[in-house]
């Protein structure tokens, strides 16, 4: 998944200003949001008054419409939590009446037989695995969502036991309110129960281990003695890792704290053999194989731990008043099996024993790095041309002859392999506090062949860091770019500079005092194209909490069905239940749609709109019945059709059914946006701002379905 | 909150608590083709304190009548005004109860259950709550079936349950359509005896009814629909009042007495009708009304008899 617009602050895009160069207007939501309402305000009441007048005659048309706003204020305003409640409760009680419940049953079940065969040689099954249960639980839900709310209504008034309701002192808006709270929150728990249901079977369905067997592995030895083994785990789940362990880099299973204010170094956390051989959580550590340790000097310490598998080391730990001493075994090791389908293993020391050979089985621990959500920090992206000159993204148009490739064009520029262009992020905010190891790039580059050569052999690029200011910079390093992987590439504290030093990152001046530096990319395949845009390649500044960011991905899914429930109990409030439903289902399926059927109906509308559009955005080929007619004719998409009584016909029957459209279209909620789910399956961190944008976003629809559905239902005769 | 603004106006003594200036209800199908005038042209008043009795054959306009009281319906063109406020106004409801032509209630809901639900709908506090319900579950006898779903009571069950749920708000204004339908004689009895004692609380109830004795008994006006218009309004002993006939009632009369009385009363030239006990007339009133209509529509000219 690549993010193509990083997400504005939630202030700048609700209130506007700020940099208007990532494609945000000027104006902030909140002033559209006041715009909207005052043309659907008026809109509503022009059409109020029609039906009304059409009902009831002019004059008493008036009557009634002034009457109706007259109470509006005090009915919207003056509702009491109490009576919500109650309605509420009713509405809750209702859908578990209607058997909500089966819901989840189904939910299991799909879970059940997707344990068995869900993408067993997938390269990527934590994204498989994610995508499917929130995409099971997204359109498990919405029809739940839409046959609880769109009948209830609509049922109360046929039984008529809406008369002892209306009776009461219930203000319409209640009656609203009270409904899509209550089923929101039986979507809710329903939500919840799917969302611990899912973490938990995603999170074991993935669980595995290897081993790394003595006979499998190859030994390395430098004049005799063993320095490093290699090869590969057993089998397990579809594939193995490839491993390389270095002979005596293995450690106890203790996790070793500082203590504030030089009070010492703790053990926090021991586990397996340490535990076994007698270390508690807690004790103090003062000296290692009989040497005291230096206050302070906690990595000194973990090195000092370090040895060959299977040996022991010998701790002095204080417990309370005591001081003893425990041998433990070092069995794990600080380095990790190659990734491979997205994850890799811990190598822990299997048989505390290690034999003379120096041998020895290893088991490795859980999966790590499955679940992620990276925080990406995007920088800005400049580009030179092939003759060396700058190019500024904005501006950036392309002369040359065959470097137009079509559809993605102008997302994506692309530059020419074996020339002097280069594609330029320069990063700010870098110090060596917050990148202490050094900074974790990902690289995410398309590649067009200009010439197939060998199509599974990547392209070959090239990166090196840049310091703006001085012009330092790393040695160049070469990469193989591939397409639709992200290249996670580091760039360590320590680099080499063109000048053959090897240099810290931050104090050898490749970054500014300020904390800017430059990534050059550039492809050096000749012939062949890189593309990128400004969010191809970001630092991974951290990676947050992947439960967080699952609850998150759930909250969003939660506000799209209450989006739902709103809409559909909305439509209840004129239609009878089958039809509110139809009607629904209809508006989820355009708002899924909306980004597509909104340019088509423009291209319908307005032809000359096209041209403006991204390529990749065009659509061709007009309307339903144009595009139909093309069919039966059998003519391609672009192909002028020739004059006539009968395709003037055509294109103004499909202009009339796009204005229809395009009006429905600019009403409805976009599901599109809502685009949480994709950020949790692919890893990446939600960002907050996005959820805020979808909140409000969210709150401005709720509220526009609420005073709408208000006026509908005071307006409506319930015994009529 | 603005539960002072209606009581503007006191001047003469029982204000009216309903009031109806030409009220008309044409209804229409969705294409606003008239289908029914169910109502023409109706001027009511019901003063505070009374039982006033809406009579009229199936489907005169009586329902119709009480559900634009409460806002249900909308007048097609006319008032209606329910404690000095427009019927549509929901804030009116504080004070009003109702009792539907038939239960309609939530089924899935226990007696309980029920209860709760609509006083929370009149914002009281669940305290408050609990000791209304129980009070009225009692006093509709349904204490044993408490718990029960209402998807399991008898006809005259949800009849009690319903009229439970229209007092919970201890209302000035009762509205019961048909209040008696479905109900033993026991319970018609108590019925009625309700609705006398709400009066004598100084409630205003409206009711209709088909129950020609029960509405004699209790009502203290009536009103006579036929076909959307009012045809006959009044107080209910003045309208029965036979001006030329003298009724004499006594008690232990013995037989050679009534003969001797009967003797009197043709020596002075009149005549003796009948001697035996009185019985229901507001049926006899009721059936000529609704004959002489029949053959003679149109407007039917009453005096409103109650004059004190
Ligand atoms: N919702 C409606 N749509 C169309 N016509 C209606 C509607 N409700 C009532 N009517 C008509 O209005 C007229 C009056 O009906 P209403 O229910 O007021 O009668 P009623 O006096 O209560 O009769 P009953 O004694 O049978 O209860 C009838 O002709 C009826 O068919
Ligand atoms: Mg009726």
């Amino acid at each position: 998944m690549i993010i193509e617009k990083p997400v504005p602050p939630i202030w700048q895009w609700l209130f506007g200003g700020g940099a208007t160069s990532n494609g945000l207007q000027g104006d902030g939501a909140l002033w559209e949001f006041f715009q909207a309402t005052w043309v659907l305000g008026l809109l509503g009441l022009a059409i109020g008054l029609l039906i009304t007048i059409f009902r009831y005659g002019p004059s008493r048309g008036w009557q009634n419409l002034l009457r109706v706003l007259a109470q509006a204020p005090r009915d919207l305003l003056g509702i009491s939590p109490r009576r919500i409640l109650g309605l509420t409760y009713l509405a809750m009680r209702e859908a578990f009446r209607r058997r909500v419940w089966v819901a989840l049953l189904l939910f299991f079940a799909l879970l059940m037989f997707a344990g068995w065969n869900l993408a067993p040689q997938s390269d990527q099954p934590g994204v498989i695995y994610l995508n499917f249960v929130l995409t099971a639980t997204t359109f498990i839900m919405l029809p739940v969502a839409i046959f609880t709310s769109a009948f209830s209504l609509p049922q109360d008034i046929k039984n008529h036991t809406i008369y002892t309701v209306v009776t009461k002192p219930v203000r319409p808006s209640e009656i609203l309110l009270g409904r899509i709270i209550g089923f929101s929150l039986v979507s809710t728990l329903l939500l919840l129960i799917m969302g611990v249901t899912s973490y938990i079977f995603v999170a074991r369905g993935l669980n595995h281990s290897h081993a790394l067997i003595a006979k499998d592995l190859i030994r390395e030895t430098v004049r005799g003695a063993p320095v490093r083994y290699e090869g590969n785990t057993t089998r397990s789940d579809h594939h193995r890792h490839h491993g390389q362990i270095e002979a005596d880099e293995f450690f106890p299973e203790i996790e070793l704290q500082a203590l504030p204010n030089d009070g010492g170094i703790t053990i926090s956390k021991t586990a397996g053999s340490a535990t076994a051989s007698g270390l508690k959580e807690g004790d103090l550590l003062e000296a290692i194989d009989g040497v005291s340790l230096v206050a302070g000097k906690l990595d000194e310490a973990i090195l000092s731990l370090q040895g060959k598998a299977g040996t022991k080391v010998a701790l002095t730990v204080r417990r309370g008043d005591e001081s003893l001493i425990v041998d433990v075994p070092r069995t794990i090791l600080e380095t990790f099996t190659e990734p491979n389908r997205g994850h890799k293993h811990r190598v822990l020391a299997h048989h505390s024993g290690a034999s003379d050979s120096g041998k020895v089985d290893y088991a490795l621990g859980e999966p790590e790095g499955l679940f992620v959500a990276r925080v990406p920090k995007y920088g800005r992206l400049r580009f030179r041309d092939s003759k060396g000159d700058a190019k500024n993204e904005a501006t950036w148009e392309f002369t040359e002859k065959g470097t137009n490739i079509g559809k993605v064009f102008t997302y994506r520029s692309y530059i020419r392999g074996n020339t002097l262009a280069a594609a330029i992020w320069t990063f700010d905010g870098l110090t060596p506090e917050n990148y202490p190891d050094g900074i974790d790039l990902d690289v995410n580059i398309r590649v067009y062949r200009s010439h197939i050569g060998k199509i599974d052999a990547p392209v070959a690029g090239s990166f090196f860091v840049r310091n703006p200011d001085t012009g330092a910079s790393s040695q160049e390093r070469i990469f193989s770019g591939k397409d639709f992987t992200i290249d996670q590439m580091k760039i360590p504290r320590k680099v080499w500079n063109t000048q053959d030093e090897l240099v810290d990152l931050f104090d050898g001046g490749l970054v500014t005092e300020d904390g800017r530096f430059e990534v050059w990319v550039s492809c050096v395949d000749p012939g062949q194209y890189f593309g990128m845009a400004e969010a191809d390649v970001y630092i991974r500044a951290r990676d947050a909490s992947y439960t967080a960011n699952f609850i998150k991905g759930f909250l969003g899914i939660e506000l799209q069905i209450i989006l739902v429930t709103a809409l559909a109990v909305f439509f209840s409030t004129f239609l009878s239940g089958p039809v509110a439903m139809l009607i629904s289902f209809t508006a989820i399926v355009l708002g899924f749609n909306k980004g597509f059927l909104t340019r088509l109906s423009q291209s319908v509308l307005n032809p000359e709109s096209i041209r403006q559009m991204d390529a990749y955005e065009r659509i061709y080929g007009g309307g339903p019945f144009e595009s139909f007619y093309r069919i039966i004719t059998q003519r391609n998409l672009t192909s002028e059709l020739d004059a006539g009584m009968f395709r003037d016909v055509v294109k103004n029957i499909d202009h009339s059914l796009m204005y229809v459209v395009n009006k429905i279209l600019s009403l409805l909620p976009n599901f599109e946006q809502f685009v949480e789910v994709k950020y949790l399956s692919y890893g990446y961190n939600i960002p907050a701002d996005m959820l805020w944008q979808h909140f409000f976003a969210f709150l401005a629809f709720l509220f526009a379905v609420y005073v709408i559905g208000y006026f509908v239902l005071k307006s409506r005769e319930m015994a009529g | 909150m603005s539960e002072q603004t209606q009581n503007e106006p006191a001047a003469s003594a029982p204000r009216p608590v309903i009031e109806t200036r030409n009220l008309s209800k044409v209804f229409r199908d969705f294409w606003g083709r008239q289908k029914v005038r169910a109502l023409k042209a109706l001027d009511l008043q019901v003063r505070e304190g009374e039982i006033f009795g809406l009579l009229g054959p199936n489907g005169s306009g009586k329902s119709t009548t009480i559900k634009i009281l409460l806002g249900l319906l909308f007048p097609t063109s006319g008032e209606a005004l329910v404690f000095g406020r427009e019927a549509t106004d929901v804030a009116k409801n504080r004070r009003i109860g109702y009792l539907p032509e038939e239960s309609y209630l939530y089924r899935f809901l226990n007696a309980n259950e029920t209860l709760d639900f609509y006083g929370r709908l009149f914002n009281m506090p669940a305290k408050e709550r609990r000791e209304r319900s129980r009070q009225l579950i009692e006093m509709v006898g349904l204490a044993s079936a408490a718990r029960r779903p209402l998807k399991e009571y008898s006809k005259g069950m949800a009849r009690r349950i319903g009229l439970a749920q229209a007092l919970i708000n201890d209302p000035d204004l009762i509205l019961l359509d048909e209040p008696t339908s479905g109900l033993d004689p026991i319970g018609t009895r108590q019925m009625k005896d309700l609705i006398l004692k709400l009066k004598e609380d100084g409630k205003t109830v409206v009711l209709c009814s088909h129950l020609l004795a029960d509405v004699q008994d209790v009502c203290d006006r009536i009103a006579i629909l036929y076909q959307g218009e009012l045809k006959e309004l009044g107080r209910v002993e003045s309208l029965l009042k036979q001006q030329d006939i003298t009724q004499i009632q006594s008690t232990k009369l013995s037989e050679s007495a009534l003969e001797e009385i009967c003797q009197v009363i043709r020596e002075k030239g009149a005549e003796v009708l009948a001697t035996d006990s009185p019985k229901t007339t507001l049926e006899d009133l009721f059936l000529t009304i609704v004959k002489e209509s029949q053959s003679r529509p149109g407007k039917r000219v009453y005096a409103d008899k109650d004059e004190r």
